[in-house]
């Protein structure tokens, strides 16, 4: 096994009558930045409070370095886990100034420990000037970065962050995603962080964990989770998708817009029926008179445009396009495979 | 490694402890009386159903209906006018309806004596001027209702003045949309909006009364707190004393049952989405000086003319050769010290009591916490002279230290004032993100330091309120010191009362007027820090 840092294995737990995480397992390695990708419900915060042990799973392990921090007969407290977390709303002391923040985890270390450890915490989060400020006076940013160095100064082995970007003005959210990738990669520090959004979970993580009721779907790194989906489900969750029905067809498969290829072929035997993944931007679409398919909606987003288009099966398909003033509902389209793109294909019993 | 058992984490040992702790005195007072009642001859049971016992029980009933009625009729006018109006003078006329919450009700009912009485102020003017000989006495029923009522209103404006400003314009607007006019408006979506805050507020002016001691015997009206007190001083059988007591407690219960009846489980918000407006000033045209005038009158009966008639009291003692020393009698610092003592004490042990039980409530409700939280809260329905005759039993049972001490004195008041402590204290713990005490925790403080570092900092302006509310009910306190206070403590509200009880209306003043003097303070700080008349918009 790699150097695995943190390891879970089998957590359960329950709220009442609601199994919110179910037979869950996952690992993180050293330095490594993992994204957990979900919908809201799917219990990935309740996953967080589990590994930094605000909550107890009623089974399953956990590791941490080797050592077990969660088990049948052991439940390290939150305080002696070494683990950081930062919430959503960071949950800055607000009577306490960004400095005293700071020091706030650190306060039983001698002085100049605690010193050296402002010192290096406040350059990495680049807070310099801002030490004697109140979290009120500070930007979302500035509250995140503050977060960040409360926790990276006890020098967590593992910093879990919840949705961190989600209190965030849109227009601020790359750049402190850059910034914050910046801080974690400079200071090595291995992190999780929960996420609903696609495009922060694939952005800065090295590996990507797709989750949905309770468990782990699929993890690995972002391109395979979006190329090379193992469900329906984690298709959906990577990227926007439609199903057509199709039936295996040597390396195609054939569906009511015609041949497309699979991605693998020989997964299911031939004449095999099946479901085909298309994402938006896998089919272009060209306007013929002899077109089987007809555009019924335009949905005009500025840089792009997205098309509902029916096909001769009565099925819709939504295309993306760039260009969009030829275009208009009611008119006949001829679908094709953008070329070079190769299709996934699931089994309709397939959730 | 440290191994901590899953079931002791959820609720800390340190938080469990003090709040079965603060549950187990609250629930003492009504527990003994029960087991006394319980132990004592059946015979006492004959008890209730003399036609004597019925009387008393419905002259309470009766009383503490009407006094909720009057007070409301009081209270809504002025709570409406006062708030969303064009009223003239309205900041003036809303603190001086709030201040009747310095004076104590047998103040009150000494001032109504001393003013309407035969000998008293209003005799001392028409006699010689009009000739009139006879001004008809305030004693009884209709002295009370007065009291009581225009002393008391101002608990119910305060809960709907919080309603009124927390309310949400969008009802009313959308209701004008619809085409309803301001009349309309108000009968179908105002009302209705703060229809909860009126029961409450209800409730609470209901279970004073009922409990009211002060001012029922002061006015010889012969009621439920009268009773226990005649049946515990004459001594007879005290087993029936406590009966009574007991019996005044199923009342107060019963009156909260049926506000919760009539309120239904029923809980109206405000959409928390929508931003909090400055609610619009509504134009009352040609009523406004009528309105005014009502204000007026309220003031003036309920706060100008009680300090008016102290003022006399203390100016005519002084010219009439009554010693000038009893204005600044030693005994008058020691009355002042004692009461600040006995407030400042049950204030402390309130606010330490509730602390752990208020951060239970909140962050780890369960059935076992709810029904923790719910002992605290006996003292509210438990009249002041049922707890403490319960108490006055249990001391003498116990014998020395406890008999007769400060000490079960004070345990008495905090029993009585922690259901308002406790409020005060929850209310400003659920403001109080849990994140904070968790952030802490995985930032390597443990999970008892992480709760005090992170909670008590931010609380402080809760803790400050429920300090402050204590002592002001405490210093009013009368039937706790009179019956628990050890023989040479003595206070302002039993001097109050020795020298009101005997008709000494000026020796009476003065402590009556240092003990409001007193009081407002904390009550100005409660005014400063809620901003209770911030949301009054222009005048």
């Amino acid at each position: 096994m790699l150097n695995s840092l943190l390891h879970c294995d089998d957590l359960n737990i329950n709220f009442g009558q609601n199994q919110v995480i179910k037979n869950l397992h996952m690992h993180l390695y050293e330095g490594e930045i993992l994204s957990i990708l979900g919908p809201s419900g799917c219990g990935k915060t309740t996953l967080l409070r589990i590994i930094a042990g605000l909550e107890s799973p009623y089974q399953g392990t956990i590791f941490l370095n080797n050592e077990e921090i969660f088990g049948p007969d052991t439940n390290i407290e939150p305080a002696k886990r070494n683990i950081g977390m930062i919430f959503q709303d960071y949950a800055l002391f607000p009577h306490l100034s960004v400095e005293k923040n700071i020091l706030f985890g650190i306060s039983h270390l001698d002085e100049k420990t605690q010193s050296e450890n402002l010192e290096r915490v406040q350059k990495l989060t680049r807070l310099e000037g801002l030490l004697e400020r109140y979290p009120h006076e500070l930007s979302g940013g500035q509250q995140q970065r503050v977060a960040i160095a409360r926790t990276l100064a006890t020098r967590p082995a593992v910093l879990l962050m919840d949705e961190p970007f989600s209190n965030l003005d849109a227009s601020l959210r790359l750049t402190v995603r850059m910034e914050m990738e910046e801080i974690l990669r400079e200071s090595n520090t291995a992190t999780i962080f929960v996420t609903h959004d696609r495009e922060e979970a694939f952005s800065i993580a090295d590996r990507v964990a797709v989750m949905a009721s309770g468990s782990i779907k699929q993890i690995g790194p972002p391109d395979q989770i979006y190329f090379w989906p193992n469900s329906k489900e984690t298709a959906l969750m990577s990227g926007s998708c439609n199903f057509v029905d199709g039936v295996i067809s040597g390396e195609y498969v054939k569906t009511s817009i015609g041949l497309l290829p699979l991605r693998i072929p020989a997964e299911f035997s031939e004449s095999e029926k099946v479901q085909v993944a298309i994402r938006h931007t896998d089919l272009s679409m060209e306007p013929i008179p002899s077109g089987e398919n007809t555009v019924i909606r335009k949905d005009f987003r500025g840089d792009e445009t997205i098309f509902w288009v029916e096909t001769a099966e009565k099925e819709l398909i939504q295309c993306k396009h760039k260009i969009h003033t030829t275009l208009f509902p009611g008119l006949k389209v001829k679908l094709s495979p953008v070329q070079y793109t190769k299709f996934n294909v699931f089994s309709p019993e397939d959730a | 490694m440290t191994l901590t058992n899953p079931l002791a984490s959820r609720t800390s040992l340190w938080i469990m402890i003090p709040s079965l702790i603060a549950a187990a005195l609250c629930v003492t007072p009504l527990v003994y009386l029960i087991g006394r009642v319980s132990g004592a001859d059946s015979e006492i049971w004959t008890w209730l159903v003399r036609p004597k016992t019925m009387m008393v029980f419905s002259r309470s009933i009766f009383l503490a209906i009407t006094v909720t009625l009057l007070s409301v009729v009081i209270a809504v006018p002025i709570a409406w006018l006062t708030t969303r109006t064009n009223l003239p003078y309205k900041k003036l006329w809303s603190i001086l309806t709030f201040l009747p919450l310095v004076i104590p009700s047998y103040v009150g009912a000494y001032i109504l004596m001393s003013f309407v009485g035969n000998g008293g102020l209003l005799y001392e003017i028409l006699n010689p001027t009009l000739g009139i000989e006879r001004i008809p006495t305030m004693y009884g029923y209709y002295g009370s209702l007065i009291t009581l009522s225009f002393l008391n209103y101002p608990y119910i404006i305060l809960t709907i003045r919080s309603n009124i400003s927390n309310m949400d314009v969008s009802g009313e607007e959308t209701a004008k949309l619809m085409g309803l006019n301001q009349f309309q408006t108000f009968m179908k979506v105002t009302i209705p909006s703060i229809k909860a805050a009126i029961f409450s507020g209800s409730l609470l002016v209901s279970l004073y009364t009922l409990s009211d001691f002060g001012a029922v015997s002061l006015l010889r009206y012969k009621t439920f707190t009268w009773s226990i007190f005649n049946q515990y001083e004459a001594g007879f059988d005290r087993n029936t004393a406590a009966l009574l007591a007991l019996a005044l407690f199923l009342v107060a219960t019963l009156f909260m049952t049926f506000e919760i009846l009539i309120r239904g489980n029923k809980k109206y918000y405000k959409n928390s989405s929508s931003a909090s407006r400055k609610l619009p000033i509504i134009d009352i045209g040609r009523w406004r000086w009528p309105a005014a005038g009502i204000c007026a009158f309220v003031s003036l009966v309920s706060v100008v003319i009680p300090l008016a008639v102290l003022s006399y009291w203390i100016v005519r003692g002084l010219y009439f050769g009554e010693d000038a020393s009893i204005l600044t009698a030693e005994s008058n610092h020691i009355l002042a010290f004692n009461s600040i003592t006995l407030s400042v004490l049950t204030a402390a042990v309130v606010v330490v009591l509730s602390l752990p039980v208020g951060y239970m409530s909140v962050r780890r409700p369960s059935v076992l916490t709810n029904f923790i939280e719910k002992m605290c809260f006996t003292g509210y329905a438990l009249p002041s002279v049922a707890v403490s005759l319960s108490l006055v039993f249990f001391g003498a049972k116990i014998g020395a230290p406890l008999y007769q001490s400060t000490l079960l004195l004070v345990v008495a008041c905090a029993v009585l004032y922690m259901p308002t402590g406790l409020g005060a204290i929850r209310s400003s713990m659920t403001q109080i993100s849990p994140r904070y005490e968790e952030s802490s925790m995985t930032l390597g403080k443990n999970k008892i330091n992480s709760i005090i570092l992170t909670n008590l900092p931010l609380m402080k302006s809760g803790i400050i309120m429920a300090g402050a509310t204590v002592f002001l009910i405490t210093m009013k306190e009368l039937p706790a010191v009179l019956l628990l206070a050890p023989l040479d403590f003595h206070t302002l509200t039993t001097a109050i009362w020795s020298f009101s009880s005997e008709a000494f209306f000026a020796r009476a003043a003065i402590p009556s007027l240092l003990l409001i003097f007193l009081s407002s303070i904390p009550l100005t700080m409660i005014v400063l820090k809620n901003n209770i008349f911030n949301n009054l918009g222009s005048e």
